[in-house]
């Protein structure tokens, strides 16, 4: 069953138009991301969704009922703002507890569910404390059970990791997801970041400009991008413009000084075609094999698990990534043969 | 080092400054408590004029006066100024900052074209020199303050606790009660206690608009003055002071530095 439905949503601010007919639907329970360069417009649906932004045109409907002319406060959604918005004025219980006690729920109710809640997002113990005093981590959770004992009917997270340091991300990132998992909530998570995207989503909805790019769940995604945009913006891809080029039913593109091997996917011998191959998608040995480049090294960087290799095959310039391990042997100047794997090698016209 | 002369002078430079602004502040203090009534020395004890401010002077009665027309401006101001500054954040931002310069007027127009100004108004009506008078025209010239006061803390916080409320259920007179008065309350106490001060000290408005024969403390002190005065207003001046220091310490309590002030305006 569909717990959300986004309809022919078009939305301009002034003259500039942020939203061009976006369609989309979000399954019961599913952890959906939208995923996106800044200004792409992903935080527009999110407040398109939670009311507090009227789109031009179009309806969201949750749970079956239009909700497109209900005001915000009456549509029972929970949402985790990037800076937390806590109550300053209110202790981390008093916070929990505000969505409840304008629900007028009994005393004891409101205590239960502080409790549940606290537990949920282990902050026991820390129903007195200001939230001012509070580590970013903490406030995250205090925001984020505060958003969940209203039983929302949806949950919206907008960026709620960005402004957290590395460490305690990757933790919350875990702790995020099992808690969705947990409760079973429908969950719409608006982030900039293509690793958090791909770590806890179901499904990605990748957005540019204001149209959806893919939707798709994160595997493919990855590895079977659509558009050049969705191979370049989710880890970076080697793009490399060539000619498509036929031979007894095997289809090639051939640059400057290159010829890389494809999957047919539609067009006719030479046309002008995009190529992108991921970095990582490249076989690297030190003697020729069959259908291998010859890949001059001009530079190598460190990154810890992996090394970048950068380099030349032909004329054009490209990016491979190998495990650092093996990258040892490889010094500027030296000399590789690479071939990307053919099944993840992908062009666009 | 050759910027240690420098700093020498700068340090002194400073001194002197601080100096000039509390040398006769702290005269002020002593010669309240010294015997001679001429701020003469040599210096000897005495509590007299203390005495005397309290029970033989018409200085207490105007003290009086002006505290409670200073408390009744800074209340009206504060409530006034708060529904302003709220006001203008639900209209366009062009309309509201050409408001926002607008309402700063008062305090850049010098005070005495102001007061004759409304003195020619209530007259005109017929209202002539009044109590009421005198209160409207300390509100205008403090309402200002209030308003900027405010309207800086709308600037300042967060505005999203705002759309959380919101969206956990709460109406708008809800959110006000919640989340944004809470949020503009030390912007309207500070707007209040300085409303407070400068209504105090607003001689030219209370001069021209208060009625005949009543005197606020500035009128009283400035009458005084011309005929000479005991050492009874030493006194009076500084407990004044000593009450000053204590807003100024309880506004830096609020986190109203002098140098967050500037920033504000």
């Amino acid at each position: 069953m569909n717990n959300l439905i986004i309809k022919n949503i078009n939305k301009s601010f002034g003259s500039n138009q942020v939203l061009f007919d976006i369609n989309f639907q979000v399954k019961k329970g599913d952890f959906v991301s939208l995923l996106g360069p800044s200004g792409c417009g992903k935080t527009t649906i999110l407040r398109i969704i939670n009311g507090l932004e009227t789109a031009d045109t179009g309806s969201v409907i949750i749970n079956g009922k239009d909700v497109t002319n209900v005001p915000v406060e009456k549509r029972n959604i929970g949402m985790v703002f990037q800076n937390y918005a806590l109550f300053p004025t209110m202790s981390v219980s008093k916070n929990i507890a505000y969505g409840l006690k304008i629900r007028k729920k009994s005393k004891k109710e409101i205590e239960e569910k502080i409790k549940w809640a606290l537990k949920l997002v282990k902050l026991e113990g820390m129903e007195d404390r200001k939230t001012t005093r509070l580590s970013g981590g903490q406030q995250q959770r205090v925001a984020l059970a505060r958003a969940l004992v209203i039983e929302p009917e949806i949950l919206l997270l907008d960026e709620p990791l960005s402004a957290l340091d590395r460490k305690i991300r990757a933790e919350m990132q875990f702790e995020l997801r099992n808690i969705q998992q947990n409760i079973g909530i429908t969950t719409i998570f608006v982030t900039h970041d293509q690793e958090e995207a791909l770590t806890m989503s179901d499904k990605i909805i990748l957005m540019n400009k204001g149209v959806i790019e893919q939707e798709s769940d994160p595997f493919n995604l990855y590895n079977y991008p659509k558009s050049i945009f969705a191979s370049d913006f989710l880890g970076k891809a080697n793009i490399l413009e060539g000619v498509l080029k036929e031979n007894k039913g095997e289809w090639y593109i051939e640059g400057e000084g290159w010829k890389i091997d494809v999957n047919y996917k539609g067009g006719k011998s030479g046309d002008k075609v995009n190529v992108a191959v991921r970095g990582e998608h490249f076989k690297v040995e030190n003697e020729p094999f069959e259908g291998s480049l010859k890949f001059i090294i001009t530079n190598k960087i460190f990154t810890g698990t992996v090394c970048k290799l950068f380099g030349k095959i032909g004329e054009d310039e490209i990016e491979i990534s190998i495990m650092s391990l093996k990258a040892e042997q490889y010094n500027q100047g030296d000399t590789a043969y690479v071939c990307p794997s053919k099944k993840t090698t992908l062009y666009f016209r | 080092m050759k910027n240690t002369k420098f700093n020498l002078f700068i340090k002194i430079w400073l001194l002197c400054t601080y100096a000039i602004i509390f040398i006769p502040i702290l005269v002020i203090i002593i010669m309240s408590f010294n015997k001679t009534p001429f701020g003469m020395l040599p210096f000897k004890f005495t509590l007299e004029w203390y005495q005397l401010l309290f029970e033989g002077s018409n200085l207490f009665a105007a003290t009086i006066l002006s505290l409670k027309l200073s408390g009744a401006v800074a209340i009206t101001s504060m409530i006034i100024g708060t529904l302003t500054a709220v006001g203008a954040q639900y209209v366009p931002k062009k309309v509201s900052n050409l408001l926002m310069s607008v309402a700063q007027l008062p305090i850049i127009i010098p005070w005495l074209v102001q007061a004759i100004a409304l003195l020619l108004i209530f007259n005109l009506t017929g209202l002539g020199r009044s109590y009421i008078g005198m209160y409207f025209g300390n509100l205008i010239v403090v309402l200002p303050y209030c308003i900027m006061m405010v309207i800086a803390r709308f600037n300042e916080a967060d505005r999203t606790p705002e759309d959380a409320a919101r969206m956990l259920g709460a109406t708008y007179p809800l959110v006000f009660k919640d989340v944004i008065f809470p949020m503009l309350l030390p912007g309207i106490i500070t707007g209040g206690l300085m409303s407070f001060m400068v209504s105090f000290n607003a001689f030219a408005m209370q001069y021209f608009l208060a009625p005949f024969g009543v005197r606020t403390l500035p009128m009283e002190i400035f009458t005084m003055i011309r005929v000479g005065y005991k050492p009874d207003m030493n006194a009076l001046a500084s407990i004044i002071m000593i009450i000053t220091i204590a807003f100024v310490l309880l506004l830096n309590k609020l986190g109203y530095s002098a140098s967050r002030l500037m920033k504000s305006k």
